[in-house]
């Protein structure tokens, strides 16, 4: 078997000798034409590479990307097919130099399209306020852009809507009759106190149709709890001497009252309606520890807070670690702004293993 | 029936249902004895008002006849020949109801009110493929990210009891009167395209508004909710639907109107809004026979120092009168005033299921000692006995009760609701300089109500400023007899045309 010499092998210590220069006349230039072709597979790969590129930067969406994709494929094959055709008989450098391009040049599309800044335009715009600034830019609208983009024209509102800072709040001073009625009936659904308080608030709105809508979820979410005291009442008459449905008031007067449906004087008057069955369910009940927690907090409502102290004291003596009593006192200290007392009082809380609620949890950390 | 000078037509109110329009209407028709009168009411369904007329009439209503709203008859009179170019109508009619326009009304009433086997019937206009073609239409047009079927039955219930008025037998009289616009007006534009005679408005509340809100507050329209803690742009389409229906409704009475009345200034805003045309516009103030409380003024002058505080609620105790409100106040007066007297009256069957609650309620509120529900009373004997009048509506036009009251000399506490700021604080600057003769609270506040009562209590002279400045008021501003001759002068005049009115489109 005879011996395959490498090329490289075969010009080993005879210096670097060009074979096509040493070439036959007639078989150097078909050699010449072969390089030639072989320069334009090279070419071609580059210039299909850099085109992927460009079509993945400049044309938008899934175009784009479809277009670059094809490209890539085909620079690729070109590519391929060029370090193919190296010849035996090239030197090291040129027969690495087809090799680079052939493997290097398919790997560039993807790097630079990702590395490379792209054009304005062509990117995913970040806001409505992008697609309006653009869209404008090429179409000449038919309706007001405003009305395409939902923007109201008002320069605060838009912003305050992109930031996302819009709030119900907001809509019920700004907002037509319809939004108003729509942001009214959420928040009669979502039926917080604090909710109600603001769904009270529009009785004296300007327009006549809003007041009546706040009215019917006001009314509306009355309904259940009248009709709980109905039926409480009712359990009252029948057991007049039982502390169960005197403390089945309270709470029902109770819960009422912290609904925020009321004007300030009606509500206070449920929560002495409250206290005083509360205070009647006590006397009945003796060690329970609710009616206490009822009236105590009654009275932190109606702001008389040496009464509701009081009572807690007198809880907190026989009941030590109840979540409850704990609970109301963070409640005073907090409506007396003594918020190192309302700390120490969540701090108790988290020790019977409650989870405080919002407010008072917020205080976690706080300086003062 | 015989012709009469004036046609009222009217819609869920006299003779059926005693409240404020219907003694307005009582009133009207007994004063103006020199007219005849004819009644054209429009009822839900046969039978519907069990009690029949709860007012005796005066001799010039010559008869009262009944529309029914709800009682259809859907039954083929056979195919009329030129049914699709009538459906046209119909077609056109529906569109311009989507577009706000009004302008085909007039064509499809006189293709409807053909007489005989010629006219379209409720059958041709919602049973036939052609009408079928405009629901489709219509549906894919405005609808079609709805439930077809809910369009369906909207679409059914929004026009059959239109076809319905629209095809009813109307008496012959020389002007029609229509009290409100919706089904009324459309009714009284109907009389005056067939009969070419002229045709008023006199809107105490605002229909449309009323409607409107009645509609965003109910409970029984079925919307799409996402769920979305979102304030939506628009109404629901459902409840769009309906809305837009009866201002299309208004829209068309007031084009047809050949004048617009209405209480209170601050009503002909709304219906300007609502389309109608300012130079028709015209306000007539309600009057009250001061003769008739003359001697209800000396008897409450009369009244002692030391007589029980009473305080009293005049009206029907239904949810817009807001009587519960009321009683929550009267819990915080009788707190300030623990003997207080407080009087309901009014009658109690409109909702008797709402009376019972307010009941319950007083209970709840331990006034058992203080209030007292006492039902339809004759107000001119019982007036004199009161101290302060309280009015706690959500809603309301110019409250009667208010006047009455402020001839006898009582000041009266009410809420900031149509024009009770304008009787009692004044409307001209001239009317303004009497003085007050109350206090305007705001609406849903018994804090705000008990305070206002808690204040006159205390003040007697404040109480006796106010019912001076009142009494003038009244004396001055509202007397009857200037309603009625502003009515009969308007009567008179339209009476008299002797040429018919060229009404476009009508047969």
């Amino acid at each position: 078997m005879s011996e395959i010499v490498e090329p490289a092998e075969a010009t080993k210590g005879e210096g670097l000798r060009d074979p096509v220069a040493e070439a036959p006349r007639p078989l150097r230039a078909e050699r010449r034409k072969r390089d030639v072709v072989l320069l334009l597979r090279v070419v071609a790969t580059v210039i299909a590479e850099i085109l992927a590129v460009v079509a993945v930067m400049l044309v938008p969406g899934g175009k784009g990307l479809a277009l670059g994709l094809a490209l890539h494929a085909l620079a690729a094959v070109l590519g391929r097919v060029a370090a193919r055709r190296r010849r035996p008989d090239l030197n090291q450098v040129e027969s690495d130099l087809v090799l680079l391009t052939g493997i290097a040049v398919p790997l560039f599309g993807p790097f630079a399209a990702w590395s490379l800044p792209r054009p304005k335009g062509a990117v995913k715009p970040a806001n409505a306020h992008e697609v309006f600034a653009s869209y404008a830019d090429h179409v000449k609208p038919v309706v007001p852009d405003y009305e395409r983009t939902l923007f109201t024209g008002n320069y605060e509102k838009d912003m305050a809507r992109e930031l996302d800072v819009e709030s119900y709040h907001e809509v019920l001073v700004h907002g037509t009759t319809d939004q108003k009625r729509s942001a009214l009936h959420r928040l009669a659904e979502l039926g917080e106190p604090k909710h109600l308080r603001l769904v009270r608030r529009c009785l004296v709105d300007l327009e006549h149709e809003v007041r009546l809508y706040a009215y019917s979820e006001l009314e509306r979410a009355s309904r259940r709890y009248e009709e709980e005291i109905a039926q409480r009442a009712r359990e009252l008459k029948d057991k007049p001497q039982e502390g169960g449905p005197l403390l089945a008031m309270a709470r029902a007067y109770f819960d009422y009252a912290a609904t925020g449906i009321h004007d300030e004087q009606m509500g206070a008057w449920y929560y002495r309606s409250a206290e005083r069955y509360a205070g009647q369910a006590r006397r009945l009940l003796g060690e329970d520890p609710e009616p206490v927690w009822i009236q105590a907090r009654a009275f932190g409502r109606l702001g008389e807070y040496d009464r509701a102290k009081a009572l807690l004291l007198e809880l907190t003596e026989s009941q030590q670690n109840l979540p409850e009593s704990c609970l109301a006192r963070a409640e005073l200290a907090y409506a007396r702004r003594d918020f190192l007392a309302a700390r120490a009082e969540l701090a108790r809380l988290r020790e019977t293993g409650t989870e405080p609620p919002p407010w008072l949890a917020a205080l976690e950390g706080k300086r003062r | 029936m015989k012709t009469a000078d004036i046609c009222l037509v009217l819609e869920g109110t006299y003779p059926f249902v005693s409240g404020g329009v219907s003694s307005w209407v009582h009133m009207l028709a007994s004063q103006l004895s020199h007219l005849t009168f004819t009644i054209l009411h429009i009822s839900p369904k046969r039978g519907f008002y069990t009690k029949g007329h709860v007012y005796k009439m005066p001799e010039n209503i010559l008869g009262v006849r009944e529309v029914y709203l709800h009682d259809y008859v859907l039954s083929s009179r056979g195919r009329p020949h030129d049914l699709r170019q009538k459906v046209e109508h119909f077609r056109a009619l529906v569109r311009d109801m989507v577009d706000g326009r009004a302008g085909s009304f007039p064509r499809f009433l006189a293709a409807l009110q053909h007489e005989g086997d010629e006219g379209l019937s409720s059958w041709d206009l919602l049973q036939t493929p052609e009408s079928w073609d405009v629901l489709v239409e219509n549906y894919r047009r405005e609808a079609e990210d709805e439930s077809f079927l809910n369009f369906f039955w909207t679409w059914r219930y929004a026009y059959l009891p239109l076809f319905n008025l629209l095809s009813a037998r109307i008496p012959p009289a020389r002007v029609y009167h229509t009290i409100s616009t919706g089904y009324a007006g459309m009714l009284a534009a109907g009389a005056k395209a067939k009969y070419k005679r002229p045709m008023l408005l006199t809107e105490h509340g605002i229909y449309t508004k009323e409607r409107r809100i009645e509609i965003n507050r109910s409970e029984w329209i079925q919307d799409w909710d996402s769920g979305e803690l979102v304030a939506e742009r628009k109404a629901p389409f459902f409840r769009r639907y309906w809305i837009r229906q009866f201002q299309m409704m208004s829209r068309i009475t007031y084009e047809y109107a050949d004048e617009i009345l209405t209480l209170y200034t601050g009503n002909t805003k709304e219906q300007m809004k609502d389309g109608a045309e300012p130079a028709k516009l015209r306000v007539i103030p309600n009057g009250i026979d001061l003769d008739r409380f003359g001697e209800a003024a000396r008897k409450h002058d009369a009244r002692g120092q030391n007589d029980r505080f009473t305080v009293c609620f005049v009206g029907r105790v239904c949810p817009i009168k807001d009587v519960m409100t009321f009683v929550s106040a009267m819990r915080l007066v009788a707190d300030g005033i623990p003997n207080v007297r407080v009087r309901v009256l009014g009658p109690m069957d409109e909702d008797p299921e709402y009376a019972e609650m307010c009941q319950r309620h007083a209970k709840a509120l331990g006034l058992e000692n203080n209030v007292a529900f006492e039902g339809k009373v004759n107000v001119l004997e019982e007036l004199p006995k009161v101290d302060l009048m309280v009015l706690t509506s959500i809603s309301e036009a110019q409250p009667l009760v208010i006047l009455e009251a402020g001839a006898v000399g009582i000041p009266t506490v009410a809420t900031d609701v149509g024009s009770c700021s304008e009787l009692l604080y004044g409307r001209a600057p001239e009317d303004r300089a009497l003085g007050e003769g109350g206090i305007v609270t705001a609406m849903a506040s018994p804090g705000d109500t008990a305070k206002a009562i808690l204040q006159l209590y205390h003040d007697p002279a404040l109480r006796k400023r106010m019912r001076d400045a009142m009494r003038e008021r009244v004396r001055r501003f509202y007397d009857q007899r200037d309603m009625v001759a502003a009515y009969d002068e308007l009567y008179r005049r339209f009476v008299a045309l002797e040429e018919p009115l060229a009404v476009e489109g009508a047969k």
